[in-house]
């Protein structure tokens, strides 16, 4: 537990600079910010824009204004929506369960095809098997996901008329109530199976094509720490106590693989959360992906900002997670 | 293996080069890599000598044009054509001089600042390197494409805005080999000596450490080019990028979204132009990785 | 005689790399009998630990036993499925390493690495308390704490008793030791091999005794083996082959071990490498080291023959 508290402590400057950095972007901006937000609408009196600017805190110093705005995020005040006129906080509430079902579900998909991926590819290695998993991840991690996205979407929706190919559900089919905001549990929680088929089929083609570059990499650094793992003493051992080849690889060769592997994927989060805005433009994916792209649009920079402080806040909580993962999964750490 | 490593500082030019050829042709991919990405350059290079079609201007008897072996295709629009009836090859490899320069660009900016960065923080250590590591993994908590759309976003659309949007955080990961590289190497008798010698920091820094951890750096930077290009591609899919009616691979796929249905070559042939850059480029680093630097071999 | 506990015949083990095949065994022929000590010693690199490893069926890819018999009380273990060699695994033939800091799993509790190897030989039942007495008998305190400990909470010598009693929980007639005290620190190393000693004697066991401490093998072994380039070079008692070696390679052996008495006796290393694996000279693999080395021992490859009443010698020039 020290270990974790350690690290906890750690990321707190990262924290504050992420706020800072997040501040900043406001302040990037060549040319005044409120013009520039302001910029689309037309002509608008001085008065008028000196006025947004006090609403907004622009004419006061700078540190006052980032205090401020630390103060707000504290108090989960993240700003008003220029657009909408509602809060941030509202609409991220609003679009974060879409996207957070399908991130959790490209991950489970990813890693449930490239872990044992990865260890079969160690276990034969230089097999054909091994030989054609090494080309898919190789392909894998040089595919650009949009790219991928839409071929599936040419595949199996266009060409084979297997799967939907956007939204989340059907416009044919009732939403089941809202508990969790993910409809995978929600249609299950109603016993509302044909919900529960269509949500699941809707989620297959952007979480698969969400997952590939997570499953190319995670299968490479399987297969990679499987090797190393293999050639150690303990895994001789093993079997010389005639243990079965399977127990060997599962239990005392995989447990101790994936201790680096799990590092490597929390650090590779980002591909999964940044993957989210184009995956849900090209999938109709009513996610925060798609808010941030269209606040960009539109200059409605207070949910850019919420929208980008949050998935940096994820990633750091994601990488705390894989911590914990990992003093769970290696003894050793936890002292 | 030592020998292998030093290849660049203490054999002759052309032993050198051949040394070098021979590790590096070991890996056959890489060889293969290779070759793509020499296709793709010479194809960037020559890009208007290659085609009689410009890539922006439309050509309205010529909308739509499936590739040349499907019906009512020909070989005078090998491709195919888009909907404004441009010719898809002109246009591909057009938009590869756009994401090869692209990716070189960021990598040639963000590598400068990486090393000096890198070797300051490695070398100084103490508070200076504290801050610029701190500064390092805050950039690594943003997801790469959420920074840079966000950044696009209040820069502006437009190719130089992009150049910075990448850039601004690409630079930290040479900055972290160098900089490991440079804690390792530190302690090690040359550089003693050259202190001993009565050297200054800068001549050490740039003189004797930088040239032993180059393999590595060239490494990284090769690798990521493949990543910036994604990128590029990435912004521009979204709109963020270079602005239409610039043939950008991601552009071209963004408009080609909408004929997904009937014409889908639009959106498909810059889909494996991409990858096959991307791929050859992650082959090349490989290659490199394998010829230059043993140690980092998975 | 009564049959042999383990009767190895013309052993070959070869791997095949990319530089070439190193025949890292090539025509070992070993003989144990029931509870008796053999010493296997030789450099570093001439094919022991291979050896071992063959005996068990644990070489992988890309090595590959081509050629011999392992006959393992009369029956051949080469001609068994893998399954019915599980069953001997750990069961009749068990085998320690080197290293105890390396040959224990590191995200394993102690508990679960002994009982997982008693659960297979005999069953789940009172596997628990088979543990904890297997812990006791090697000398370790308060084994049921231990048995909740992972192993980098214990000490080396702890984790190499740890090993020893996993291999012996089911009590095996046959116990292969590769180098079990070399990475131990003398005074450990010492309670180590009394310990193995009076297991040995309590258990009846025959035990292969892999290492390259000569003075551990005169302490320790009934009889000795010599290796060199993946054979067997020699065989005897190991009285009679300390004292009055016959082959070149064992008198170089032997010479070379520094004397504790005479601390500035000077040591006489053999000169010479041992011969690249993979591009064996034809002929004798030791002529190029061997001071007795003539023309016929560039043509002929010499193999073990009775040179002496129980002793078996490979060399031309023992008459
Ligand atoms: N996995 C392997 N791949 C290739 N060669 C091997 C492998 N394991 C052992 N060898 C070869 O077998 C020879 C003998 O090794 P080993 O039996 O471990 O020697 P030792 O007598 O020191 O135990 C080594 O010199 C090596 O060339
Ligand atoms: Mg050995």
């Amino acid at each position: 537990m020290k270990f974790f508290f350690d690290r906890m402590l750690q990321t707190i400057p990262v924290v504050l600079g992420i706020t800072l950095v997040v501040f900043s972007l406001m302040h990037l901006t060549p040319g005044d910010p409120v013009e520039t937000m302001l910029g689309s609408v037309g002509h608008i009196s001085q008065e008028d824009i000196d006025l947004i600017r006090h609403e907004l805190g622009l004419d006061q110093p700078l540190w006052k204004q980032y205090l401020g705005f630390l103060g707000g995020i504290c108090r989960g005040d993240w700003g008003m929506s220029l657009r909408y006129g509602v809060p941030v906080k509202e609409l991220i509430r609003e679009r974060l369960p879409a996207t957070l079902e399908l991130t959790l579900a490209a991950m489970l998909i990813s890693l449930m095809i490239a872990i044992p991926a990865g260890v079969i590819s160690a276990v034969h290695r230089y097999s054909l098997v091994d030989q054609a998993s090494t080309l898919v991840s190789l392909i894998g991690v040089s595919l650009p996901d949009f790219w991928l996205g839409l071929v599936l979407i040419l595949i199996f929706s266009v060409g084979l008329g297997w799967l939907p190919g956007g939204l989340r559900l059907g416009f044919e089919i009732a939403w089941p109530p809202t508990t969790t905001g993910l409809l995978l549990v929600d249609s299950l929680l109603a016993w509302n199976w044909e919900a529960f088929w269509a949500a699941m089929s809707h989620l297959l083609l952007p979480a698969l094509a969400l997952g590939a570059p997570l499953a190319a990499l995670t299968m490479r650094i399987t297969r990679s720490s499987m090797l190393d793992v293999i050639q150690q003493d303990y895994i001789t051992f093993a079997r010389a106590k005639g243990l079965r080849e399977m127990v060997v690889i599962i239990k005392h060769a995989l447990h101790n693989a994936l201790i680096p592997t799990i590092t490597v994927i929390a650090l590779n989060m980002g591909t999964l959360l940044g993957g989210n805005m184009i995956i849900e433009r090209i999938f109709s994916w009513p996610g925060l992906g798609q808010l941030v792209v269209d606040s960009i649009r539109t200059y409605d920079y207070p949910v850019v900002q919420g929208a980008v402080l949050l998935y940096a806040l994820t990633y750091v909580g994601m990488n705390l997670a894989a911590d914990l993962v990992y003093t769970r999964l290696d003894p050793r750490v936890a002292l | 293996m030592e020998l292998e490593q030093a290849w660049y500082h203490i054999s002759p030019m052309g032993a050198t080069l051949r040394d070098f050829w021979r590790l590096y042709r070991k890996n056959r991919l890489a060889v293969w890599g290779l070759a793509v990405i020499v296709i793709m350059v010479i194809a960037a290079i020559f890009a208007p000598y290659l085609t009689p079609y410009h890539p922006e201007k439309p050509d309205f008897t010529a909308l739509r044009r499936p590739p040349a072996w499907m019906p009512g295709g020909s070989l005078a629009h090998p491709l195919g054509t888009d909907h404004l009836g441009r010719d898809m090859f002109t246009r591909i490899i057009h938009g590869g001089r756009i994401s090869l320069t692209v990716g070189l660009v960021v990598i040639f900016f963000a590598t400068s600042l990486g090393i000096i960065l890198g070797l300051i923080s490695g070398y100084y250590g103490g508070r200076i390197d504290a801050i610029i590591q701190r500064i390092v993994d805050t950039l690594l908590a943003f997801p790469y494409l959420i920074l840079a759309t966000a950044l696009v976003a209040v820069l502006g659309p437009g190719l130089q805005n992009m150049l910075v949007a990448l850039a601004y955080k690409e630079w930290i990961y040479p900055c972290r080999v160098v900089r490991s590289e440079v804690l390792a190497a530190k302690n090690k008798e040359y550089v003693e000596a050259a202190r001993a010698a009565g050297a200054g920091d800068l001549h050490i820094m740039f003189r004797e450490i930088l040239p032993n951890v180059f393999g590595s750096v060239i490494v990284v930077a090769t690798l990521r080019v493949a990543w910036v290009i994604l990128m590029e591609a990435s912004l521009s899919f979204l709109g963020l990028g270079v602005e239409p009616p610039a043939p950008a691979w991601g552009t071209i796929i963004s408009e080609g979204r909408r004929f997904i249905n009937t014409q889908w070559w639009i959106s498909t042939f810059p889909g494996i132009a991409i990858l096959l850059t991307v791929l050859g480029i992650n082959l090349v680093g490989e290659g490199l990785r394998d010829a230059l630097d043993p140690r980092m071999r998975e | 005689m009564k049959q042999p506990l383990l009767e190895v015949k013309n052993l070959r083990t070869h791997f095949l790399t990319d530089a070439g095949v190193a025949k890292a065994v090539d025509g070992v022929d070993l003989t144990i009998a029931p509870g008796e000590v053999m010493g296997l010693v030789g450099e570093s690199g001439c094919g022991k630990s291979v050896t071992a490893l063959s005996i068990m069926g644990l070489i992988q890819p890309p090595g590959q036993i081509v050629d011999g018999q392992i006959l393992f009380q009369g029956e051949d273990l080469l001609g068994l499925a893998e399954r019915e060699m599980q069953k001997l695994r750990g069961g009749q033939i068990a085998m320690i390493f080197q290293d105890p800091l390396t040959t224990l799993n590191p995200v394993i509790r102690v508990g679960e690495q002994i009982t997982e190897a008693i659960a297979i030989h005999q069953g789940k039942e009172n596997m628990w308390e088979k543990a904890v007495q297997m812990l006791e008998l090697v000398g370790i305190p308060s084994p049921k704490q231990r048995m909740m400990e992972y192993p980098h909470q214990l000490s080396g010598g702890m984790r190499q008793r740890v090993m020893i009693a996993i291999a012996l929980s089911c009590h095996p007639s046959l116990l292969i030791a590769d180098e079990p005290t070399t990475a131990l620190d003398v005074t450990i190393q010492a309670q180590i091999l009394d310990l193995i000693a009076g297991l040995q004697q309590e258990l009846d066991m025959g035990i292969l005794f892999i290492t390259h401490d000569l003075g551990v093998v005169a302490e320790f072994c009934d009889r000795i083996a010599v290796m060199y380039a993946g054979k067997v070079v020699e065989v005897g008692d190991v009285k009679q082959v300390l004292t009055h070696p016959l082959h070149p390679y064992t008198r170089g052996l032997l010479r070379s071990i520094p004397r504790l008495q005479e601390p500035r006796h000077r040591i006489e290393p053999i000169e010479g490498l041992v011969p690249e694996l993979h591009m064996l000279p034809p002929g004798c693999s030791f002529q190029d080291r061997c001071p007795l080395a003539d023309k016929r021992c560039t043509r002929w490859e010499p193999s073990l023959r009775e040179a002496a009443p129980d002793r078996l010698v490979s060399c031309l020039m023992i008459p």
